[in-house]
């Protein structure tokens, strides 16, 4: 009888994990990170700033679309400008498309001129479940109070074509914006787009 | 030798190189490319003059890899066409054979493996005569196993003006995709849709019986339903019941419901409006936070 409850319990709190990880609105859950320079993030340390977090596979066609027009530093560049913290995030598992060591990683960053507050090194894909990030990129924006208003896409063009960048409607910087001037998100939640997350099997 | 002989000679000789050209010309000139074999195919050996015809675009694909539906799912990319034809030809837009599903890291992707057609009806203008009329298309997909690889080909084929009715060497090809198209419902099938708070409830009724065995629905449109969460299927022949889980995007009403019902013999097209909610219900839409 214990054992039934026990697996009840189990289930109901995978469900509840699965069911209510990184919902708009609700509370963005908490995480400690390490960067490619070595550097811990714990997200709840960055309360009172905008917190972007960005899912990034270096050999993935959409993270290219977007990196090598240039397209995401602009984006980096534009907004740690104005004091919003920008995680990269690297969920690929060891072996897999994506997967970089810290060196690795900050020889990337320098050549394409990236410019987020760091580089999260996730092979484990712990920060990658929590917030059940499912595409690279896939974009999250958690605002001052520690609350996720953001959960989708980067942009409504969802090919790997970077033609379409120009005239693509920026989900990520609109919802900056909305949210910087005390506004609603006009648009909060949309289907992220891109290649899997390469995580662990 | 009648002066009517003497004038079929030259005109069979013209047809046996017609032909011949035709041949020579038929195979298409595939443009090699990583891990998918693009080539255009024609169901006819002749374009006829004011009628329209099936072309095909075959990608080939190695083992294990795979291309997209026009909804890919959670991750990927449907192919992309631009035509280069003739002045007054038309061609149509692609249209798609049933995808299946296919497991993604965690993810539900639609798509096809090995090899596939995705079909386009060409419209010959009238007074087509030339005996070298070249279709051209400029095509950027998207080739996926463990990693996705962007694919950017040109393929091209060359027919002559001429009769239908003269089969190609690809014939078969374009009507086995042609009976992999979604079909519409039956014309007494009875199909609705209903929002509720968690779920999207499809009932199919009326006279269903000869749709076969209700497999699998995929929707036609990101944003809808979970797509990594089955369906769940009850009921059986003719009167169904299909639960869908909804998508985290869906956080307000849709007015139409669109996709293809999946059963034991083929798949059709669903396009239905989807029943309000009672006023009574709970709304489940996600509040806005700034």
């Amino acid at each position: 009888m214990k054992q039934i409850r026990t697996s009840i319990f189990l289930a109901l709190a995978l469900f509840a994990m699965t069911v209510f990880a990184a919902k708009v609105g609700d509370q963005a859950p908490d995480f400690t990170g390490t960067d490619s320079h070595g550097q811990t993030h714990k997200l709840s340390d960055y309360k009172g700033k905008f917190v972007v977090l960005e899912w990034h596979n270096n050999g993935c066609p959409f993270t290219k679309k977007h990196y090598e027009s240039g397209n995401m530093q602009r984006l980096q560049k534009e907004w740690t400008d104005k004091g919003v913290i920008w995680f990269t995030v690297i969920s690929s598992a060891p072996g897999a498309q994506g997967y970089v060591t810290p060196e690795q990683e900050n020889e990337y960053l320098q050549k394409m001129h990236a410019v987020p507050t760091a580089a999260l090194l996730d092979p484990k894909g712990e920060i990658g479940h929590l917030y059940s990030a499912k595409t690279t990129p896939h974009m999250f924006i958690i605002n001052p109070q520690g609350q996720l208003i953001y959960n989708g896409a980067i942009d409504d063009k969802s090919t790997s074509d970077p033609g379409d960048i120009n005239g693509a409607k920026n989900y990520v910087s609109e919802a900056l914006q909305e949210a910087r001037a005390g506004q609603p998100v006009a648009v909060a939640s949309t289907r992220p787009y891109g290649c899997s997350v390469k995580y662990a099997d | 030798m009648n002066s009517g002989t003497l004038r079929t000679i030259p005109r069979t000789l013209a047809g046996v190189l017609l032909v011949f050209c035709g041949f020579s010309s038929v195979f298409p000139q595939a443009v090699k490319a990583q891990h998918a074999h693009l080539s255009l195919v024609s169901e006819q050996l002749f374009v006829a003059s004011g009628r329209s015809q099936w072309i095909g675009l075959r990608f080939q694909l190695d083992p294990g890899w795979h291309i997209y539906w026009s909804n890919p799912g959670d991750s990927g990319e449907p192919p992309k066409v631009t035509w280069h034809l003739p002045g007054g030809f038309q061609a149509g837009e692609l249209q798609f054979p049933a995808p299946r599903r296919i497991a993604d890291h965690g993810l539900t992707d639609y798509g096809y493996e090995n090899d596939v057609v995705l079909l386009s009806k060409l419209t010959v203008p009238a007074g087509a005569t030339s005996n070298k009329i070249d279709i051209g298309a400029d095509v950027r997909y998207l080739v996926c196993r463990e990693v996705c690889m962007p694919g950017k080909d040109q393929v091209s084929l060359t027919l002559a003006a001429g009769q239908n009715g003269t089969s190609s060497p690809h014939a078969e090809l374009i009507r086995t995709a042609k009976a992999h198209l979604p079909q519409p419902l039956p014309a007494q099938a009875h199909v609705t849709a209903d929002l509720r708070p968690d779920a999207l409830l499809i009932t199919v009724g009326g006279k269903s019986a000869g749709m076969g065995e209700l497999l699998d629905f995929i929707p036609s449109d990101a944003q809808v339903m979970d797509n990594s969460a089955r369906p769940m299927i009850s009921g059986s022949g003719p009167a169904w019941q299909i639960k869908l889980k909804k998508s985290e995007q869906l956080d307000t009403s849709i007015s139409r419901l669109r996709g293809l019902l999946i059963t034991s013999i083929g798949a059709y097209n669903v396009d239905v409006a989807v029943a309000p909610k009672k006023k009574n219900s709970h709304n489940a839409s996600v509040p806005k936070h700034s």
